[in-house]
């Protein structure tokens, strides 16, 4: 099943390269982006999933908003635009702060949803007091509807090169950690015995999920990226139980959805391609039958 | 000796949770003993390095860190909360812990409990005692040399606790283990050993040196000893004649 669905995405993905690159130009760039963001996204996605952080995952759509939202008052008083390195890092910087302040409000005694859900209701607050401090300030130059559905086809080669490395360093966590991460999620008090500490994975984890989002936040919006790191892992457990392949499972499937979400947008140019993407993911999950013996 | 403790100390919030513990066991079975806060837990993370302490422990000649590498583990709750199968179960901690040969140990492992045909179905799917051999099995291939068991009979069906016991004889022939339970029942050919813990060693010798009266008044308030006819220890609290 595994080879077939990274076969299937492998293919799906070429064709739609070809068919931007041939046929709609102005489409490539944007979907080199939306490519490298889904697939960045969904292989942290199992590890959110299996860790039981789907709740934080989600909040990343309040986080990036807000993160973005600060990001974009120094990037359009500076640059006039959000396509800028200084917006990425702002960005980034923002909700990595977002983000940690969850793991420290539960340090306080809180549990993970209540730390998610305290930390989410400041920063709803702070959108709020954002969005009106833009409109005041920006009203010509920045639209903060373009912070929530994403600028994709305005991407260009250059707004993919600031994204990539920011993507290559979240690809890192998985790469490297996320076999023994899903592990802990399985018995973390064994996994402990054996050496890894799942705290400290906790923090690399947030932060690879920071990168991710902080990097996708400009092509899909605020609220994509926290679909990509939910759906794809819930997908990928229902087409395997096993632990070592949900991570390639939860990519190939992810990538096959942003080649379909590409076909889907050239057909219907009204449909927004990250929520083709969504609807693409919704259908691969709900169109999976649950491996045997589960 | 396989297993050397001098001295043991663990503090916990300013308090001595263990307090000069000493004893040392070579390829037996050795039965932790004590009532709920004992620390036979604490012990158990102390030799594998888990918790800050005092003194000295070697596994097989191996005092500092490394020798957790020695050690196999089956945590008191075997929680079992995301999706893998019985084989990466057991295979992937020897990865982890670069164990040389890790699909061989994983594959023998198996086999010595039991489980290897079932090594393809998710983890989830087993029954109590079946994810207690599989967590046996994980420790026998992360270590091995040394098994720590930490209360595995509970909540385990009185069929699959005749089944781990089987298995523990099997496992008892040229392995060290040490096995804590809060119950004092166990059949009376298993435990070669009994370390007798109340924060401190109460008492530490064969079965029927340590199961005696005189000894566990030292901890328990009433209790009543019998052997059955099939060859078990019954040490029972005994609040109906009270001493």
């Amino acid at each position: 099943m595994l080879i077939l669905i990274e076969a299937l995405a492998a293919a799906s993905a070429a064709a739609a390269f070809v068919h931007a690159y041939l046929y709609a130009p102005l489409l490539f760039w944007p979907l080199v982006s939306l490519v490298l963001s889904a697939a960045v996204l969904a292989a942290l996605s199992p590890l959110a999933v299996s860790r039981r952080m789907t709740f934080l995952a989600h909040a990343q759509g309040h986080s990036i908003l807000t993160a973005a939202l600060a990001a974009a008052i120094p990037a359009a008083a500076v640059a006039q635009s959000l396509a800028s390195p200084l917006f990425y890092l702002a960005t980034l910087l923002f909700i990595i702060v977002l983000n940690l302040l969850v793991l420290f409000t539960e340090r306080l005694g809180f549990r993970k949803d209540v730390a998610t859900g305290v930390v989410m209701s400041f920063q709803l607050t702070a959108t709020v007091v954002l969005l009106y401090v833009i409109r005041y300030l920006y009203a010509t130059a920045l639209d903060p509807l373009s912070l929530i559905t994403g600028e994709y086809v305005l991407i260009t080669s250059q707004d993919v090169l600031i994204q990539a490395p920011l993507l290559f360093a979240s690809a890192l966590f998985p790469l490297f950690y996320g076999v023994k991460y899903l592990y802990a999620a399985v018995d973390e008090a064994f996994a402990q015995a054996v050496g890894i500490n799942p705290k400290l994975l906790d923090r690399l984890f947030v932060v690879a999920m920071s990168l991710a989002v902080a990097a996708s936040v400009y092509a899909l919006g605020s609220l994509m990226p926290a679909v990509l790191l939910v759906l794809p892992g819930a997908a990928a457990s229902r087409y395997s139980h096993r632990l070592t392949e949900q991570m390639p499972l939860s990519v190939s499937l992810a990538v096959l959805s942003a080649a379909a979400a590409h076909f889907l947008c050239t057909i219907m140019p009204w449909l927004w391609p990250s929520a083709a993407l969504g609807l693409a993911l919704l259908v691969l999950l709900v169109a999976a039958h649950p491996p045997r013996n589960k | 000796m396989s297993l050397v403790v001098k001295n043991l100390w663990v503090f916990r919030g300013g308090r001595a949770v263990l307090e000069d513990v000493s004893f040392s066991a070579g390829r037996e079975f050795v039965l932790v003993a004590g009532p709920n806060g004992a620390g036979k837990t604490t012990l158990f993370l102390a030799i594998l390095g888990q918790v800050p302490h005092r003194g000295e422990i070697c596994v097989e000649g191996l005092c500092g860190e490394e020798r957790a590498a020695k050690v196999g583990y089956v945590p008191q709750h075997v929680r079992i909360e995301a999706e893998a199968t019985v084989w990466e179960y057991v295979y992937l901690p020897a990865r982890f812990r670069k164990i040389k040969a890790a699909e061989k140990a994983a594959e023998e492992a198996l086999k010595a409990v039991e489980l290897y045909a079932l090594r393809d179905k998710p983890v989830t799917t087993l029954s109590g005692g079946q994810r207690q051999r599989a967590a046996i099995a994980r420790a026998l291939a992360t270590g091995g040399d040394v098994l720590l068991l930490d209360e595995p009979m509970a909540n385990v069906d009185p069929q699959g606790r005749v089944e781990l016991m089987t298995l523990l004889r099997e496992l008892k022939k040229d392995r060290t283990i040490l096995m804590t339970s809060h119950e004092l029942t166990f059949p009376s050919d298993l435990a070669d050993k009994v370390l007798l813990l109340n924060k401190r060693v109460v008492a530490y010798g064969p079965p029927d040196a340590v199961f005696r009266e005189e000894v566990l008044m030292k901890i328990y308030r009433y209790v009543r000893i019998a052997k059955t006819p099939t060859g078990f220890i019954c040490v029972t609290e005994d609040y109906a004649h009270p001493h």
